[in-house]
């Protein structure tokens, strides 16, 4: 299940009344997409005449905030290489610096890496997702263009 | 593994590693498309000459081959050069030279968009930033009529939308990315702000931008059929960036309105720069090496666009005249270099060109290739890894000499010198 920004932004007050960490309503539903924030998070969300909205919200993230059992899976006939992946998964960034800067990976440290015109995940235990971490991290996801990784 | 450089799109990605074994081509970083061209192209430690008559196709020496291209091109009535986009800048200045001598017109794929670009004001032959700039400042990066995940895959990736920078140290998160396009594209997914409009409906939309933005009409109803509130965002947005870089494409270019669209994008850049932002346009092609056509072209007579040097000197042809004349079958003999001149063309074009006496020299395994009357199959240049192309933000990037490079040094550049000389002898005799 992908979760579009745009979808949870239609759906919030979009006042921009900076009540929450973000402080714009775009900035809390890319938040809110990637499971960083929960609906609570917006006050006004929770006061009268949201209540249809704050309940579609929770439906909508509600699988996000499950991540006991979890995986991410890569179609690889999907996949250009185009190396989205590489570049947004933190992991990535912060085991081989160089792909943050958008450099293609060259080591064997990181959870994606371009081989042959495609990406593989050659550490997959190296996500998130996984203990110890079990952050909800779906980046890769949300920015993979061709919708080649799935994450559940 | 060894550094080399990719030549299959205008990213010319120098990042990136690959060796050739006896399992064939591996690589690291190299993009699905990059990938397939060094597999295709890994094996070959040799030119290949393939001759066809009556359907018959028979090997020949390089010398044979030479002979009877260089015999083909001086008897030529009206010979057309064409091709030169997958080519390195050195093979582009030969081919130039070449046609001098033929006083053949010379023409390429950047004729269909880019040269009307890069000699448009918008760009005035020059660009104001380049991609390494995008990636450390681009705050608000603006796909126009221009489709990056399709056509060059790793643009996002490497510089303008998910690296970190300077300015911009959360990659995407602390950029603005919009897209707008006459369908909904898989760039789109990463966007913003996604505006599709109908065909044709870029002057509409760009007048309202820069309306909205001097205040003259501020948008207040649906234009184009896109409400009010998605537009008046995307105008905020621009309002909003300090650092704005709009990457245009043919769908902006090719639609019809090639002067309108480009006025129209050099007033908004204009208009922007009026309220104190920094905003560039950048032109967005594909094909590897027709900023490097364009530079060439433009050291030759400042005529950034196609050729004809049939009176000795270089005057201007629009496009439509080489794409009319080949649908016309006016070219009896077609030097193609370097390109795959019977996709690339528009249907009509790819029809004269298929009909005419080909002459190709380039990569194996293109649809010309298999239809000329003389093939010369070089080494691709991303083995021979000699000479330099120029990247589409105009960066002259140089090939890498790697281990595949030893001795495959008969590429594309050395075909046509050859030819060149050969036919410089005749001529004087
Ligand atoms: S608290 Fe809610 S309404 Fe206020 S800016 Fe954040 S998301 Fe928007
Ligand atoms: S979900 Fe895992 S693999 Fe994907 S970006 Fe996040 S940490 Fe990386
Ligand atoms: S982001 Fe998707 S398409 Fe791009 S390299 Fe990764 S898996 Fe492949
Ligand atoms: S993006 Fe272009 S230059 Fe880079 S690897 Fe892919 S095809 Fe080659």
């Amino acid at each position: 299940m992908k979760l579009n920004p745009m979808d949870l932004y239609n759906l919030l007050p979009k006042t921009n009344c900076r009540q929450c960490a973000p402080k714009t309503c775009m900035a809390f539903a890319t938040k809110l997409a990637l499971g960083d924030v929960t609906a609570d998070d917006c006050p006004p969300l929770l006061e009268p005449g949201f209540e249809k909205n704050l309940k579609t919200i929770r439906e909508l993230i509600a699988p996000l905030l499950s991540t006991a059992e979890t995986g991410v899976k890569l179609d690889e006939e999907k996949c250009t290489g185009c190396g989205n992946c590489v570049v947004v998964c933190p992991v990535d960034v912060a085991v081989e610096p160089p792909t943050g800067l958008g450099k293609a990976a060259k080591g064997d440290v990181t959870v994606f890496r371009i081989d042959n015109g495609v990406a593989k995940i050659i550490n997959l235990e190296k996500c998130r997702r996984f203990p110890p971490d079990r952050l909800n991290c779906r980046v890769c996801e949300q920015y993979c263009c061709t919708d080649a990784i799935e994450i559940w | 593994m060894e550094d080399i450089v990719c030549n299959r799109c205008s990213l010319l990605c120098d990042d990136v590693l690959a060796e050739i074994g006896d399992e064939g081509a591996k690589s690291l970083g190299l993009c699905r498309l990059g990938h397939t061209h060094l597999e295709s192209v890994a094996n070959q430690t040799k030119i290949e000459v393939i001759s066809r008559e009556d359907g018959k196709e028979n090997k020949l020496s390089l010398d044979k081959a030479l002979e009877k291209a260089a015999e083909m091109l001086i008897s030529a009535k009206h010979p057309l050069l064409y091709g030169w986009s997958r080519c390195t800048n050195e093979t582009i200045s030969e081919g130039l030279s070449l046609a001098k001598t033929l006083k053949a017109v010379f023409d390429s794929s950047a004729s269909m968009g880019l040269s009307q670009s890069m000699s448009h004001n918008v760009q005035n032959m020059k660009l104001e930033t380049d991609l390494d700039e995008v990636q450390n400042k681009g705050e608000f990066i603006l796909y126009w009529g221009s489709n990056p995940v399709e056509s060059s895959h790793r643009h996002a990736s490497r510089f303008t939308v998910f690296p970190r920078g300077e300015n911009v140290p959360q990659g995407v998160e602390s950029r603005v990315i919009g897209v707008i396009d006459i369908r909904d594209t898989e760039t789109m997914k990463m966007a913003n702000h996604r505006i599709i409009i109908p065909h044709g409906g870029d002057s509409t939309l760009a007048r309202a931008l820069i309306d909205d933005l001097t205040g003259k009409t501020p948008i207040k109803t649906p234009i184009l059929g896109i409400p009010a509130a998605i537009l008046v965002g995307l105008s905020q947005a621009l309002r909003k960036s300090d650092f704005t870089v709009i990457f245009y494409g043919t769908g902006l270019v090719n639609s019809g309105k090639t002067t309108e669209n480009l006025s129209l994008l050099e007033e908004l850049v204009q208009t922007l720069r009026k309220l104190g932002k920094n905003i560039y346009a950048m032109p967005m092609w594909h094909a590897p090496n027709d900023m490097g056509v364009v530079a060439s072209s433009k050291e030759l007579d400042g005529i950034p666009v196609a050729f004809n040097i049939a009176s000795g000197k270089a005057t201007q042809l629009s496009v439509k005249n080489t794409l009319q004349r080949l649908a016309a079958g006016e070219f009896d003999v077609v030097l193609v270099a370097g390109s795959d001149a019977l996709v690339e063309l528009p249907g009509q074009a790819a029809r004269g060109l298929a009909n005419s006496s080909i002459i190709y020299i380039g990569s194996t395994g293109t649809l010309v290739d298999n239809r000329a009357v003389l093939s010369l199959r070089a080494i691709d240049d991303i083995i021979s890894g000699l000479g330099s192309m120029t990247r589409i933000d105009m960066k002259d990037i140089r090939l890498k000499n790697w281990d595949e490079s030893k001795q495959k040094t008969q590429n594309v550049f050395y075909v046509i010198s050859q030819l060149h000389q050969l036919i410089q002898t005749k001529l004087k005799n």
